[in-house]
C-alpha cells in the first residue's frame, strides 16, 4: 500500500461556492489510504499523479491524461499483460536557471499510472495523441467486444 | 504524505501576495502557478491543460494579476460510459499581487501544451541599476 500525495487544490478550486469540498476532500484523503492501491507511486516523494479520465464508448476506450507542459518525447506508453502504463517525466524548463523562485506550485518529476484493461483490446491498434497538455489514448475494442445488434427474422 | 494546508492564509484576502508568502509550500487553489523572477521580467506560468486560450482572461489592475476563465465539461456521447473521472471542469480564478511595479504596456502571454506563460517586465523604476563611482 502506498501513500498518496494529497492535492487540496483541485477540490477547492471553486471556493467559496464549494466550501463543503474541504470536508469532502478530507474524507477522501482518509478513504484514499485504503482505496488507491492501484496508483503506482513507488517513486515516493518525487512522484506526482496526473489526473485521468477513462470513458468506454461503443467502439473504443478513451483514456485522457492531464500532462501540462510535458514533452511528448518524455512520455512512455506501454501495454503488457493487459496493463496499460503511462509513465514519464515532467522537466522544468532549462533556460530558467538564473532566476529566483517566488512561488512553485506546479509539480515536476516522474509520474506513472497503470490500468488493467479488458482482454478484448486490439493492442496493435492503440493510438495516442498529445494536444493542449492532454494525452489522449484510444484503445479500440476487438470485434467480439463491440455491442452487436442481431436481427432475427420472424417466419 | 500530509501536506500543510494553511487555510486562513490562503483565503484571507483571496489575493496572494507572493512576496509575502514565499514559504507557503502548497497553495490550495487552481490553477497551480509558478512565479519566477528572471532578469528584468517576472514570469508566471499556470497549468491549464485542456483549456482553450479563448476561455482564459488575464487582467492586471492595481498591481494585481488575475487569471480567470472556465474549463468546459467534456460531453460524454450517448451510449458512452465514464469509468474514471478525475479531470476537473468549471470556473477558475487566481490573483497575485505584485509589490514591484510592472511595465503593463509590455506584458505578454502565450499558451502552449496546457501551460499559460505570462511575462511581466519590471517597470523602469524598479530595474537594477549600476551606479558608477566618479
Amino acid at each position: 500500500m502506498s501513500l498518496v500525495r494529497w492535492n487540496p487544490a483541485r477540490e477547492l478550486a471553486t471556493w467559496p461556492s464549494d466550501l463543503f469540498g474541504i470536508q469532502r476532500e478530507i474524507n477522501r484523503m482518509f478513504d484514499n489510504v485504503f482505496r488507491y492501491d492501484n496508483r503506482d507511486d513507488d517513486d515516493g516523494f518525487n512522484a506526482w499523479t496526473p489526473a485521468v479520465d477513462i470513458a468506454e464508448h461503443d467502439e473504443q476506450y478513451l483514456v485522457e491524461v492531464e500532462l501540462p507542459g510535458v514533452n511528448k518525447e518524455d512520455v512512455k506508453i506501454t501495454l503488457e499483460n493487459n496493463i496499460l502504463t503511462i509513465r514519464g517525466e515532467k522537466k522544468q524548463e532549462k533556460e530558467t536557471r538564473k532566476e529566483s523562485y517566488h512561488r512553485v506550485e506546479r509539480s515536476y518529476g516522474s509520474f506513472q499510472r497503470s490500468f488493467t484493461l479488458p482482454t478484448t483490446i486490439k493492442s496493435d491498434k492503440i493510438d495516442a495523441a498529445y494536444k493542449d497538455g492532454i494525452l489522449q489514448i484510444t484503445l479500440p475494442k476487438a470485434e467480439e467486444a463491440k455491442p452487436k445488434q442481431i436481427e432475427v427474422k420472424v417466419k | 504524505m500530509f501536506v500543510r494546508f494553511d487555510y486562513p492564509k490562503t483565503y484571507g484576502s483571496c489575493v496572494n501576495d507572493f512576496f509575502a508568502t514565499d514559504r507557503m509550500p502548497v497553495s490550495a487553489q487552481y490553477p497551480e502557478l509558478d512565479v519566477i523572477e528572471q532578469g528584468n521580467d517576472f514570469i508566471v506560468t499556470a497549468e491549464l491543460p485542456g483549456v482553450k486560450k479563448d476561455d482564459v482572461k488575464i487582467t492586471f489592475e492595481n498591481n494585481v494579476l488575475t487569471i480567470s476563465g472556465s474549463r468546459k465539461a467534456k460531453e460524454v456521447p450517448e451510449g458512452a460510459q465514464q469509468l474514471l473521472s478525475e479531470l476537473q471542469s468549471g470556473d477558475f480564478s487566481r490573483s497575485i499581487k505584485f509589490r514591484q511595479d510592472v511595465n503593463t504596456a509590455s506584458m505578454a502571454a502565450e499558451m502552449n501544451d496546457g501551460i499559460l506563460t505570462i511575462t511581466l517586465p519590471k517597470a523602469e523604476s524598479v530595474k537594477a541599476k549600476v551606479i558608477n563611482i566618479n
